[in-house]
């Protein structure tokens, strides 16, 4: 036999091992995680009733669990099933299992778990501490706002929002901004939970000291919050702030607070504003706001080349009442610019008037 | 000659090395990101995403054409996706048979204005616009057929009002959270203009109400040895593609973009048959050019499934196609290819695909030619070409081994045992004649791309979902 023969016999025994390796391997794994799931069901089972009746109870005393569950399997198994009840359950229920997990040591545990090497260890701490809104952990959750590991980053995020204190808004915008930063989707949804005592708060990030991310979102959030007191500054925004998306976004932010000082501003955007998203959100906004006084800057804007502006001027022209909906019937009966965008929202109406 | 043909061995065994090798170094990538995926997935806080109401909104395009047996399970499916904001534009580009027809008895639907504006070009003229009367957020625009699916899909662009849009094929199935999970790179990471994710084969598994309840190995061979195709290409190959930074293809079957960058770079070709590859490679074009600062992403979970075809003359088009579409891909976007200024996908990606997915089967299939010369005229030393062979075949093998392993060991979706052994026996036929046949179909449509033959839709005979009534 050549050498080169000898070199693919080798190849080919070398080959077949690895293959027979990978086979037992999969094999094994399947079989383990079988078995392995079989167990944690069987535990589980036996845990569930226990944790269940526990929560029906009038005074339930946490170390009252002890006898029924022993060992180190049940006692994980009543962790999570604990933990994952929690985002589930509201009220004294969900204050009884905090007092569980507390007495349990899991809290305090995770705590320091926040400063496990691994992120995966960390960001799971974050996400049970906010979970079991342990405001004790404040301190923790902010640090890791500035994790090196952006997922444990966006868990302190989430976890800080469930805690529901309005004093982790500031940190929780300049996460926004910072070099390791948190996304502007776990942000907002992080100060939505948090609630309409965010306002405040909110009101200060659309001082220009802030980035345009964080003035954007803090108008967005304070018109979804309903941040009355902070009309005034929203229409500071809408008019002189720089970035277009801010203006946009405080435009929305004054169409769902719904005040009626704001449609002038809303109208001289509409009208004046070079920014095509501003406009269309301008207009929207008016359309929210209802009554006639926009309308001379919505009839305008029906006619624009911008498909979806005068899509929401149409939209927002039905809102004006019948006076609107009659320039939307005799704007559709022509080949004007709008007529399409008439017919497409007083189709809309039909079946509804219907 | 003698010679000839032994140096022709050689390149061909060192090819086959390289290939397997390059598919090995992507699953061994993939696993690596598949690893990281499921240790974190505890807190990807999906709920949060579909609770906020600042996630961007998705428009769902779906082009069907002569789709009559699965268009109303794809579009339940489709209605029923978990996301706080979306719209399902379904786009009926003429079809011949049904499809219209059962949509509009499924849904309710009626004649409706809708304002279509002409961001990106269309060919086929809208005829009309239908919605359902009560508020399901659906739309369906008829159109006038013109053979090619980029047109439907770009009717679907213009018709579309989110920010963001989702192609999917009309005979897919998505998860209900599936898109919760392909959106949620756009919300981490304000840098990603497009997505992809894993398609799987459905044929065969359980589907109720639009939904795979249980995924079972098809009976069929040939659906078998597509399972694993798509396991090792679509989950692992573009999981290792997408790490590397270098993802070229988003399957038009799945697929999320940010709605202004596709309007930003026209559109889908109206000319070509890769239009889902073309429409990335476009992307990756306009932006690095452009100098943006941007990412396209792939997602190893949000499942997508799809009837596959069920006999070797459906498959062949399909695959004629699918090379004819490359070609023409790689065609268009020569300039990329091993230039510099396009990073990754112009040094790494486009070379790849052009050595071994584009030419790949004229050296897989010029071998078995000259081997059968060689052995005539006496030069092949038949033991040599076994043991030759045996090689080849086994490192194939264990590359297929190694994505079923990564599956097993990660999403394990096939639950049975049985179809874990269809699945290691579907790796064993799929070197056996099959794998030939795919080259001989390759091949094919590697020339009707030289011949530069016009795009078309193609014609997929389904056989629909097995739903229980």
């Amino acid at each position: 036999m050549t050498r080169v023969a000898s070199g693919f016999v080798a190849a080919l025994v070398a080959i077949t091992a690895l293959l027979v390796l990978l086979a037992l391997a999969t094999a094994v794994r399947k079989a383990m995680r079988e078995s392995r799931d079989r167990r944690h069901a069987r535990v589980e089972a036996a845990v569930r009733p226990a944790l269940l009746s526990y929560l029906a109870e009038d005074e339930p005393d946490p170390h009252e669990l002890d006898e029924v569950v022993q060992g180190r399997a049940a006692g994980r198994s009543l962790q999570e099933l604990a933990a994952g009840l929690l985002t589930k359950l509201r009220g004294e229920d969900r204050r009884v299992l905090e007092r569980l997990l507390d007495a349990q040591g899991v809290l305090d545990q995770a705590r320091r778990r926040t400063r496990r090497p691994g992120p995966v260890g960390r960001a799971r701490a974050a996400d049970l501490l906010g979970a079991a809104g342990y405001e004790a952990a404040l301190p923790e959750l902010t640090r890791l706002l500035r994790d090196r590991d952006p997922d444990v980053r966006a868990a302190a995020a989430r976890a800080l929002g469930k805690l529901a204190v309005p004093s982790a808004v500031p940190a929780l915008l300049g996460s926004l901004d910072a070099r390791r930063a948190v996304p502007a989707g776990v942000v907002t949804m992080a100060i939505l939970h948090i609630g309409p005592e965010a306002a405040a708060p909110l009101a200060d990030g659309l001082s220009l000291d802030h980035s345009g991310t964080a003035r954007a979102i803090s108008a967005e959030l304070l018109g979804r919050l309903g941040g009355f007191q902070a009309a005034g500054r929203l229409i500071e925004a809408l008019g002189s702030d720089p970035e277009e998306r801010v203006r946009a976004a405080a435009a929305r932010a004054l169409g769902r607070i719904g005040v009626p000082r704001s449609v002038p501003p809303l109208e001289a955007a509409l009208m004046q504003d070079a920014s095509a998203s501003v406009k269309q959100a301008a207009a929207w906004a008016l359309g929210e706001l209802g009554g006639t006084r926009g309308f001379a800057g919505l009839t305008a804007a029906l006619r624009s080349p911008d498909h979806a502006l005068a899509r929401r001027a149409a939209d927002a022209l039905v809102s004006c009442g019948p006076l609107g909906v009659a320039l939307l019937q005799r704007t559709a009966a022509t080949d004007e610019p709008g007529s399409p965008e008439a017919r497409e929202t007083l189709g809309r109406l039909e079946p509804a008037a219907a | 000659m003698s010679s000839v043909i032994t140096a022709f061995d050689w390149f061909v065994l060192g090819y086959f090395v390289l290939l397997n090798s390059g598919y090995l170094l992507l699953i061994g990538v993939a696993s690596l990101d598949v690893a990281r995926w499921m240790r974190r997935f505890s807190f990807a806080a999906h709920d949060d995403i579909f609770a906020n109401p600042l996630t961007p909104g998705v428009s769902v395009l779906v082009a069907a054409y002569n789709e009559e047996l699965s268009i109303v399970a794809s579009v339940d499916a489709l209605l029923g996706l978990k996301y706080p904001e979306f719209e399902v534009i379904v786009v009926e580009d003429g079809s011949t048979d049904a499809t219209f027809e059962r949509l509009r008895q499924a849904f309710d639907l009626r004649p409706v204005e809708r304002v279509i504006p002409n961001e990106v070009p269309t060919l086929g003229r809208v005829l009309s616009t239908h919605a359902p009367a009560s508020d399901i957020p659906l739309l369906v625009v008829r159109k006038e057929n013109t053979g090619r699916r980029s047109d439907p899909i770009n009717v679907g662009i213009n018709a579309a009002r989110q920010p963001l849009m989702c192609v999917v094929d009309a005979d897919s199935l998505l998860e209900q959270e599936a898109l919760l999970r392909v959106v949620k790179p756009f919300i981490d990471d304000p840098r990603v203009v497009a997505t992809g994710g894993v398609i799987r084969a459905a044929n065969g598994s359980r589907v109720e109400r639009g939904r795979v309840t249980q995924a079972v190995m098809p009976r069929r061979w040939i659906e078998r040895v597509q399972v694993l195709e798509y396991l090792r290409s679509f989950l692992l190959g573009r999981t290792g593609w997408s790490r590397l930074g270098a993802l070229l293809i988003i399957s038009g079957a799945f697929g999320v973009f940010r709605r202004d960058v596709v309007v930003e770079v026209g559109g889908m070709n109206l000319y070509t048959v890769g239009e889902d590859a073309e429409l990335v490679a476009s992307i990756h074009a306009h932006l690095r050019r452009a100098k943006r600062n941007y990412r396209v992403a792939f997602v190893a979970e949000p499942v997508c499934w799809t009837e596959v075809p069920h006999s070797a003359a459906v498959l062949g088009r399909q695959r004629r196609r699918w090379s004819q579409g490359l070609g023409e891909v790689l065609w268009l976007h020569r300039r990329m290819m091993f230039n510099p200024r396009y990073g990754r996908i112009g040094l790494i990606a486009l070379p790849y695909y052009l050595l071994f997915e584009l030419i790949g089967p004229i050296v897989e299939l010029s071998g078995i030619p000259i081997v059968i010369v060689g052995y005539a005229l006496g030069y092949v030393d038949v033991p040599f070409a076994v043991l030759f062979a045996a090689v080849a075949f086994g490192y194939g093998l264990f590359v297929s081994l190694s994505a079923l392993a990564v599956e097993e060991f990660s999403f394990h979706r096939y639950s049975r045992w049985r179809d874990l052994g269809a699945a290691v026996l579907a790796a064993v036929v799929e070197n056996i004649g099959y794998r030939q046949l795919h080259s001989w179909w390759r091949l094919q449509g590697l020339w009707r791309f030289i011949r530069g033959q016009e795009a078309s839709w193609g014609v997929m005979t389904r056989a629909g979902f097995d739903s229980p009534q």
